[in-house]
């Protein structure tokens, strides 16, 4: 009969704590899952504030970019194409029909000298805006006309060489490109103290690459993300900024060697 | 009042699973009116077995779809369709070759530990998933929560039933109808929840 009883209360202990363990262990699982997950969804928004963040930096760059660009152009309509236009003024003025021929004919000589230079000067501008060779005759001969002008001054060794430009990209997506391009080789140009550039371009099916080497002071991936997530670094962030627009990728890394950088830029041809 | 208030928000709950949740409740209550009210005292013990196999098979067929809708992962779902087969085996089994016409505490521990299986696998999934609904937003979290609790609750009655005395264990099965009262109000909570869509992280 004892025996008996304490088989029962046995059975009764087990049954008790047997259930309390369960429910402890359920109410456990359910409260880690909820807090587990708290702290991802928390994690992951932080993670698009910054995204988001990082996307005001790009815009208010761009914005910088445009307005710095805008400065540029009236400083040299006013400072350049403005004094050229007045002087050639001053020659044709009304006094002219009261000179004499050989001071007349010197004079119209002179103001069309000037005018001459002020459409030289125009020129340079709006090829500065959008180079003609690039509109006319695509990405290759505009990446080959800028590196011999740059070869040109003797400073650097620049070469460029496209492999894979059977047929032209979009107009839209070659400006950009170009764009990067005359960015990272003014950065390359500024601070690399390089005695060569070589620019390289290929593509598949899908992609399409343009690779840079220079033997310089260059950048790695680090440096890059580090700079545009920066308050300085404008010009990168542009280059980041027009990246986004197509949809591209790009890397900078130090060559294996130690000897050179390379820097690669990717993007996905469009449909 | 449960069966009253998911016909009130029915609106809310238009998904086969969670209908299915509702067939399941309406089965309980009617097994419960069945073995309390009409053939109380006039039944035999055969009768009751029988009751209460016909619950635990409807109940583990109910669940098994439940958590084979709301499972994404395919090894997940082929873990409930192997699992499924394998209990009407044993529940039939246990049923042909009984002796005594006693609660099938045998079957009944065998759904519990695969349901309280399927419960952790949905629980391992909402860790994985790139969503950013809250994991106690969504319906099926309340139902599986109710069903872990249930089911955790009950385990270890179903399986020392078979060694408590019929005092014993008329006193525990209170056990049983306390959690079948939480699971209830889980119930209620997952119907009263708003159909959402879910949001996905980039």
């Amino acid at each position: 009969m004892i025996l008996l009883q304490v088989r029962d209360d046995n059975v009764v202990t087990a049954l008790l704590g047997g259930t309390f363990a369960m429910l402890a262990l359920a109410i456990g699982l359910v409260v880690f899952i909820i807090f587990h997950q708290r702290r991802v969804i928390r994690y992951q928004m932080t993670l698009q504030k910054m995204e988001e963040e990082q996307q005001v930096i790009l815009l208010n760059a761009t914005i910088k970019l445009q307005e710095e660009e805008r400065q540029r152009l009236a400083a040299d309509l006013h400072d350049d194409a403005g004094p050229l236009l007045a002087t050639a003024r001053l020659y044709l003025n009304e006094n002219l029909v009261n000179l004499d021929k050989s001071t007349q004919l010197q004079h119209v000589s002179s103001a069309k000298s000037i005018i001459d230079d002020a459409i030289q000067l125009i020129r340079n501008i709006s090829h500065s805006l959008m180079p003609p060779t690039l509109k006319n005759f695509g990405l290759e001969s505009a990446v080959t006309d800028l590196f011999q002008k740059i070869g040109g001054a003797g400073t650097i060794n620049a070469t460029c060489r496209f492999h894979d430009y059977d047929m032209r990209l979009e107009m839209e997506q070659e400006q950009i490109i170009f764009r990067i391009i005359q960015e990272l080789i003014n950065n390359i140009l500024k601070h690399s103290n390089s005695s060569f550039v070589h620019i390289t371009q290929n593509a598949n099916e899908e992609r399409f690459f343009i690779h840079i080497h220079h033997d310089g002071m260059g950048l790695v991936q680090a440096d890059f993300e580090k700079l545009t997530k920066s308050s300085g670094g404008l010009g990168l962030k542009n280059i980041q900024s027009r990246l986004k627009v197509l949809n591209g990728k790009i890397l900078f890394e130090k060559d294996d060697s130690d000897t050179y950088y390379k820097i690669t830029i990717e993007l996905v041809k469009a449909e | 009042m449960l069966i009253l208030f998911f016909l009130y928000v029915r609106s809310r709950n238009k998904e086969k699973r969670i209908w299915a949740i509702f067939f399941y409740i309406v089965f309980s209550f009617a097994t419960d009116i069945l073995l309390n009210f009409i053939i109380r005292g006039q039944s035999t013990r055969i009768v009751r077995f029988f009751i209460f196999s016909a619950f635990t098979f409807f109940e583990y067929s109910i669940f098994s779809y439940f958590f084979h809708e709301i499972l994404t992962t395919r090894n997940f779902k082929r873990i409930v369709r192997i699992f499924y087969p394998a209990f009407i085996l044993v529940a039939i089994y246990s049923i042909i070759y009984r002796k005594e016409y006693n609660f099938d505490s045998f079957t009944a521990q065998i759904e519990s530990i695969h349901i309280i299986l399927f419960s952790v696998l949905f629980f391992y999934e909402q860790l994985n998933k790139p969503e950013i609904t809250f994991v106690y937003a969504t319906k099926d979290f309340w139902i599986v929560t109710s069903i872990l609790f249930y089911l955790s609750a009950t385990i270890f009655l179903f399986i020392l039933s078979i060694y408590l005395t019929k005092r014993d264990l008329q006193r525990f099965w209170s056990v049983n109808d306390m959690s079948n009262i939480i699971k209830n109000i889980f119930f209620a909570i997952a119907f009263a929840k708003p159909a959402k869509t879910v949001k996905r992280l980039v």
